[in-house]
């Protein structure tokens, strides 16, 4: 396992979306990296920009986003300098993504296993004749009972969990190197979740690729991530080995987040919520975007930019006054 | 304490009409005549000989998949539709045989009230905040006098606390949390003795979640309610509820006070959902994995577990004969072959 050259490593990265109401700062100096092999969760409440970051490194960012800063390399490839045709041949061959709803993903007036066909024969060595050979394998490697039925079968014929393991067929089939999971189990069920979550995991360990899994679920990251990089407000707050984040969490706001996450033992007193919500992302912001809602805040958090801070190896902290 | 609410084998069946027979004669006389189709009517079973039983002032919890029955059987409960057997007794009386379409104008409309899933959805988009709680107030208890109403309505939002400014605010201009809180307080309006509570927070963002349990709590104590909580969250449950009701496919599979099904779960369906849990502690990995989808509701066979095929435990008879229900202890309940008492 080479761990000095990621997979995809984001620098810097300064997103902002023009809107009637003015300009959303959705993203600002962002950085990770995903190594190969690996399980990287994003974390963070919903509107954090975890989903807006991944677009950005697919190059499917909507139109009325733009980069303002930052590089972003996929496999040696710069992301925001390529071309369009480029971009297509990488999408779907280094890297795919499953994205969350996978009934409403899934193309309704198309059999499964056609879709399947049309990503190997884009991108992969199908041939007309071999393709549907080939959709059956993926099929038969995310473990869907009966797939040379399941083959000719539209996506409302089967349950929630079977249609993200479409999903999961089609994202793998042409065996990407950087497999981008956005929220792949919201809407599924405890036990199909499991299901899906242990199919990911074991796909990415036997295929050796690296993964980024998009969730608003510390429990599920802490259970499936080898690192976890947490975002609140387009800030990548900080970043660290599961065991060494959940043991000795950095960031105010982290530690707000695994307090207000239910957990096994415990009763409701030990949970608690984190008071106010996400700053409006269109307004001058100060340099640190949680200011409003911590509690360690001081006049000289704000006073200047903020820098990341590598408080041990891997373990980084963007904050002036780390727990 | 005493019981507030009663279940007595409630059953919903739905006829497939549209696969194999029809209600209407003709039809039938049409379709076998013309077609290769069976007389036999396929029949779903949505809720299959549920019964249970809350307290007054208990929390029941209620946790299965998607597809359980779990909505089909609040929806009964909450008499928004009819069973097709059983019995509803809500404090001392049979609500179940009065048509959920009459429903409305007796008096126990307003005691059993039901905070519905998704709070982004279910609010009109039409009403603002106080539209909505005043609603309630209007059809339910009469009041028509526009002071009091205010009155009425600012009390029970500072009850749920929710900003009285936000009162005039439309659905899409509040956040989830905020939303989550009229629509409790739309319910809690009106004083009910029983609060269905469908999935509360799964809408909602982990911040807030934490928030509006504990102001469910709260809730309860001051105002007496007993609880109904759906959820398939089973941390969430486990910290809210003191019974807790496990459902496969139309049927309670395992019951009993919520430390003995998380801590001695014998069901192996109740110990596959809990073994499901996300888990915060990294490592640690012996956990139950089910794999496939449940069986069709439709037409089950009565001579067979409903969880067999699916269950890692899974012997020949268990596809022979239906599981017996077996005390475990106090209160504990399982409906499995291999379910034994604790001794």
């Amino acid at each position: 396992m080479d761990k000095r050259i990621p997979v995809l490593k984001v620098e810097d990265l300064d997103v902002e979306f023009r809107t009637r109401s003015g300009i959303v700062r959705a993203l600002q100096n962002v950085s990770f990296d995903v190594h190969r092999g690996e399980m990287v969760g994003v974390v963070g409440e919903s509107g954090s920009g975890k989903s807006v970051s991944a677009m950005t490194a697919m190059g499917i960012l909507d139109p009325a986003g733009q980069v303002t800063k930052g590089a972003i390399t996929l496999g040696g490839l710069d992301v925001l300098n390529a071309s369009e045709t480029t971009l297509q041949e990488m999408r779907g061959r280094e890297v795919s993504m499953i994205f969350q709803s996978p009934r409403t993903a899934l193309n309704p007036i198309r059999s499964v296993g056609k879709q399947i066909s049309d990503v190997l024969r884009r991108h992969g060595s199908a041939t007309r004749q071999t393709a549907r050979d080939m959709a059956i394998k993926a099929l038969m490697s995310v473990r869907i009972p009966d797939p040379e039925r399941r083959h000719d079968a539209y996506p409302f014929e089967l349950s929630g969990g079977m249609c993200q393991r479409i999903m999961i067929a089609m994202a793998l089939s042409c065996r990407p190197e950087l497999l981008i999971a956005d929220e792949p189990t919201t809407g599924l069920d405890v036990t199909t979740q499991a299901a899906i979550m242990d199919l990911i995991r074991e796909l990415a360990i036997e295929r050796n690729m690296a993964t980024v899994l998009i969730t608003h679920d510390l429990a599920m990251a802490a259970d499936y991530c080898d690192r976890i990089v947490v975002m609140h407000a387009g800030h990548v707050i900080e970043s660290a080995p599961t065991a060494e984040l959940f043991a000795s969490p950095k960031h105010p706001y982290t530690a707000k987040l695994m307090k207000a996450t239910p957990r096994g033992e415990g009763s409701l007193d030990d949970i608690d919520s984190i008071a106010g919500s996400l700053p409006d992302l269109r307004s001058e912001l100060p340099p640190c975007r949680f200011s409003a809602r911590c509690e360690r805040f001081e006049d000289a958090c704000n006073a200047s930019a903020l820098v990341a801070q590598e408080l041990s190896p891997g373990h980084v902290v963007t904050c002036r006054r780390p727990l | 304490m005493s019981v507030l609410l009663d279940v007595r084998g409630i059953r919903k069946l739905y006829e497939l009409a549209g696969q194999g027979g029809s209600g209407n004669p003709l039809l039938r006389w049409v379709r076998r005549r013309l077609t290769s189709a069976g007389d036999h009517t396929p029949i779903l079973h949505a809720v299959d000989g549920v019964s249970f039983s809350i307290d007054a002032g208990e929390s029941l919890g209620l946790v299965g998949e998607s597809g359980c029955g779990k909505s089909t059987l609040v929806g009964m409960l909450a008499r928004l539709s009819d069973a097709t057997e059983g019995e509803i007794v809500f404090d001392g009386r049979d609500i179940g045989k009065v048509p959920s379409k009459q429903f409305h104008a007796r008096p126990e409309r307003t005691d059993i009230q039901i905070v519905f899933q998704d709070p982004h959805e279910s609010l009109n988009p039409r009403f603002t905040a106080f539209d909505t709680i005043a609603e309630a107030l209007k059809r339910l208890q009469g009041i028509t006098d526009k002071a009091e109403l205010r009155k009425k309505v600012e009390a029970v939002a500072t009850q749920v606390d929710l900003p009285l400014q936000l009162l005039s605010r439309f659905p899409h201009q509040m956040s989830g949390g905020q939303k989550a809180r009229v629509n409790i307080g739309r319910a809690v309006a009106v004083s009910p003795k029983l609060l269905i509570l469908d999935e509360p927070t799964s809408a909602l963002d982990v911040s807030v979640q934490a928030v509006i349990l504990k102001l469910l709590v709260q809730l309860k104590r001051d105002l007496g309610m007993s609880y109904l909580f759906v959820s398939h969250d089973l941390n969430v449950v486990r910290l809210l509820c003191d019974r807790v009701i496990v459902m496969y496919l139309g049927q309670i599979v395992e019951s009993g006070t919520a430390e003995d099904i998380f801590t001695r779960a014998q069901h192996p369906y109740t110990r596959a959902l809990i073994s499901a849990i996300p888990n915060t502690d990294p490592g640690g990995d012996m956990r139950v994995r089910l794999s496939g989808d449940p069986k069709s509701p439709i037409d089950p066979d009565p001579d067979a577990c409903r969880f067999h095929g699916r269950c890692p435990m899974g012997e020949d008879r268990c596809a022979r004969a239906a599981a017996p229900k077996v005390d475990i202890g106090i209160g504990h309940y399982a409906v499995c072959h291999f379910a034994k008492p604790q001794t």
